[in-house]
């Protein structure tokens, strides 16, 4: 798959890329800011992004607004935003503007290139990725709103999807078969009161409810 | 200025010498009542001499007790009065003689001047001096002295006349021809100072104005009448005594008296600001509320506008109330008050209000006191919110200095070990199975330190508090600190000082109470930021970091500690 990467400490991104070659992608450009992403995103037309929250001018938001404009223009790239900050409501700010095939992680944790590429090729499916100190940040809140409704176990199963994890991998870290995790799927769905919409990805719509909460 | 002792001298000299005068002018009109103004009036007569001592008299006391120079001008004019009645052949001694005849159209002249001195400043404009003097040349110069340098009654006409010490020739229709002139001229020059009081009178400022007229009234009145004698005079050259000018006459000593209750009238007031003066110092004594001295000295002068301003010790500005400095309107003009010969207050007000040395000088002695101490308390406002302004800086700059550390640790060391763990990570991947674990091992340990490292980034400053406010940062913290329980948070964005100094509150509380759970509220209340923390426990310490920082913004913190083991604190920040 093709990548480019965006980051304006040349350290990071010399090391982003090289951690892409070899998790076996292919790095088709790099940039060091938000306007040099988008035209290289435009000329070249990658399959991925993987793009620092923080860039110049103003080192706040960039990556999320370079995220969105590409959301935009280019539906079909998905957008894997690296940040330092633990911060639910920037992961959220992203799944809202750009509702499939978007993530958001903390930059040590794709040091582990199994992690960096099956986050990837979720995004890749159209799924979306939050960091899991995020999603468990955001289980230990009490919350008020449609969540309460959800059972633990179904409020786990949420918490998975959030991460970016198939029903599968969800099965396999709950010790529950296929079907159970299905059923609390579609538990959660009949709670947080999805029906089938055309299309939003209802699990996308889900985990925003979860980060909105 | 005359010194005190000096001017009761003075006083007390020209009152012996209109006594004298009087009593010589009493001796000689009845001696010789063929002569006299009064006729053979007794009553008349002792009307005239009153009028003249009454006269002396009020003159002194406009002097000495209201410090007004016209005074000395209106005493001499009772003592030229009196002595005028001694030109008469009834006239004991030639001195005496001669001084009447002298000072025959003298009074006019020297109440004349009075008036111009009372109605405009001192030493009078250039113009009124040239009225002035003109005026005291024709009354004395061509009416009194010119016709006694040239004629003696007493050797020609008059054979029981006393001498003339002054006569050089004897042509007494020269001296008919000069009083004519005199007489002439007379009324014209009244004329000219009567319209100059009135003119002076109009452009006085209006608080000035009511007391003034007080004597211009009977004065001008007063001249008028000397113009009328003088023009009846005219036509035979002599000052005489028929029946018209002896009517006259009187009338001139009844507008004398008049002159006389206008200073008594000005005296009076006096007395009774003074009075209400005293009543002010023994209220202020009572109660010292704010701004009420200004409010009892505008009562106290008659200017709702007044304006009272204080003198700052540190500089050279005034201060109001409050103790911003600030400068005096120009439209008003300003009085400064002192104590100790150094400026206290200053008070703007309407022209003309405190022109009275004596007035000023009243006051300085009846509120001294309550002025100064509105002064001090006044400075110590202003260093006060000086001190606020300091702190807000110090607090601010502290802030910015733990923003900027938070940066650094961001662009550096967060940065750099990020590079290391990406390093490691490649490493790892070409390694053989022990290394590979040594490495992961190493990997994990680095995103530990990476961990801790946002921790202490997020602890110095929290990047969403700038970034989306109040609300977002305490969620964030409330991640981090278990038990932190946000029930209600303001979604409305604040000055940053003051988010700041609110998140800093309530993050050195839940820390302070950490680990027992704390419920928290914030929100608006009218221009006010409240924040409730209530805990499960007590307080372990004083809050006086919190207390700074909220003090720094004008804000307050409470603490309520009930004996059940709970505590409630109350943080409230003005926020406009």
């Amino acid at each position: 798959m093709r990548v480019i990467v965006a980051d304006d400490e040349v350290l990071l991104r010399e090391g982003l890329t090289r951690l892409l070659t070899e998790a076996g992608f292919e790095v088709v450009g790099t940039a060091g800011d938000a306007k040099a992403l988008l035209d290289l995103v435009d000329a070249r037309r990658p399959d991925l992004i993987v793009v620092d929250i923080k860039m110049p001018p103003t080192h706040t938001d960039e990556g999320l607004a370079a995220a969105q404009q590409i959301g935009e223009r280019h539906p079909g790239i998905g957008v894997l935003v690296l940040s330092h900050y633990l911060e639910p409501r920037y992961a959220m700010r992203l799944l809202e503007q750009h509702p499939a095939g978007a993530g958001y992680l903390l930059k040590d944790r794709v040091s582990d290139v199994a992690v960096l590429s099956d986050a990837l090729k979720r995004l890749a499916d159209g799924e979306c990725v939050v960091d899991p100190t995020i999603v468990s940040r955001l289980v230990a809140r009490r919350r008020s709103g449609p969540l309460q409704a959800l059972t633990d176990r179904e409020r786990d199963v949420l918490a998975l999807m959030a991460e970016g994890h198939s029903n599968e991998a969800i099965g396999g870290r709950l010790f529950l078969s296929s079907r159970t995790v299905e059923t609390h799927i579609r538990q959660i769905f009949l709670k947080l009161d999805l029906r089938e919409t055309a299309g939003l990805h209802r699990r996308v719509v889900a985990v925003l409810t979860f980060l909105r909460s | 200025m005359r010194s005190g002792r000096q001017g009761r001298t003075v006083a007390a000299a020209v009152s012996v010498v209109a006594l004298l005068l009087g009593v010589a002018s009493v001796d000689a009109a009845l001696r010789a009542p063929g002569f006299a103004l009064a006729g053979e009036s007794v009553l008349r007569l002792a009307l005239g001499v009153i009028a003249g001592w009454a006269l002396t008299g009020a003159g002194l006391a406009l002097a000495a007790v209201l410090e007004q120079r016209s005074g000395w001008l209106v005493a001499a004019t009772g003592c030229a009065w009196v002595a005028a009645g001694s030109g008469t052949p009834g006239a004991r001694a030639d001195a005496l003689f001669t001084l009447g005849l002298l000072c025959v159209a003298a009074a006019p002249a020297l109440l004349g001047y009075a008036l111009l001195v009372a109605v405009a400043e001192f030493p009078l404009p250039r113009l009124d001096h040239i009225v002035a003097v003109t005026l005291v040349a024709t009354l004395v110069g061509l009416v009194g002295v010119l016709p006694s340098l040239a004629h003696d009654p007493g050797a020609a006409s008059c054979g029981n006349c006393p001498g003339n010490l002054l006569a050089l020739g004897d042509s007494a229709p020269t001296a008919a021809h000069l009083t004519r002139i005199g007489a002439r001229l007379g009324p014209v020059t009244i004329a000219v100072v009567v319209a100059f009081v009135l003119c002076r009178l109009a452009r006085t400022p209006a608080a000035r104005r009511m007391r003034a007229t007080t004597i211009l009234v009977p004065g001008c009145a007063f001249l008028a009448l000397c113009a009328v004698t003088l023009g009846n005079a005219w036509s035979d050259g002599v000052l005489g005594n028929d029946r018209v000018e002896q009517d006259l006459w009187l009338a001139q000593a009844v507008a004398l008296l008049g002159v006389v209750a206008g200073v008594g009238f000005l005296l009076a007031a006096a007395r009774r600001r003074r009075a209400r003066l005293a009543r002010l110092v023994l209220e202020l004594a009572d109660a010292q509320r704010d701004g009420g001295l200004r409010a009892a000295l505008a009562g106290l002068l008659g200017d709702p506008e007044l304006m009272l301003l204080f003198a700052s010790r540190a500089d050279a500005a005034w201060l109001d109330a409050s103790g911003r400095p600030c400068t005096p309107p120009p439209d008003l003009v300003t009085t400064t008050l002192e104590r100790d010969s150094r400026p206290v207050a200053l008070i703007c007000h309407r022209r003309g209000l405190l022109d009275d040395v004596r007035q000023r000088a009243e006051l300085e002695r009846g509120v001294g006191l309550a002025l100064e101490h509105e002064r001090l308390r006044s400075e110590l406002r202003r260093r006060l919110a000086d001190l606020q302004r300091s702190r807000a800086d110090v607090a601010a700059a502290g802030e910015a200095e733990r923003r900027m550390l938070e940066r650094d640790l961001h662009d550096g060391a967060q940065q750099r070990l990020v590079a290391f763990a990406f390093a490691l990570g490649i490493a790892r991947r070409h390694a053989g199975p022990e290394t590979g674990a040594a490495m992961e091992r190493g990997q994990l340990e680095v995103q530990a330190a990476l961990a801790e490292l946002r921790e202490v980034a997020h602890g110095l400053y929290p990047v969403a508090l700038a970034e989306a406010g109040l609300a977002a940062a305490v969620e964030s913290l409330g991640d981090r600190r278990a038990g932190l329980l946000p029930q209600a948070l303001p979604s409305e964005r604040f000055a940053s000082a003051i988010e700041e100094a609110t998140y800093f509150a309530i993050a050195t509380l839940a820390d302070l109470w950490s680990p027992a759970p704390v419920f928290l509220s914030a929100g608006r209340d009218g221009n006010l930021l409240v924040v409730d923390l209530h805990a499960t426990a007590g307080l372990p310490t004083q809050l006086v970091d919190v207390e700074d920082r909220v003090g720094a913004l004008g804000g307050t913190v409470s603490v309520d500690e009930p004996s059940d083991g709970t505590a409630h604190v109350r943080v409230e920040i003005p926020c406009g």
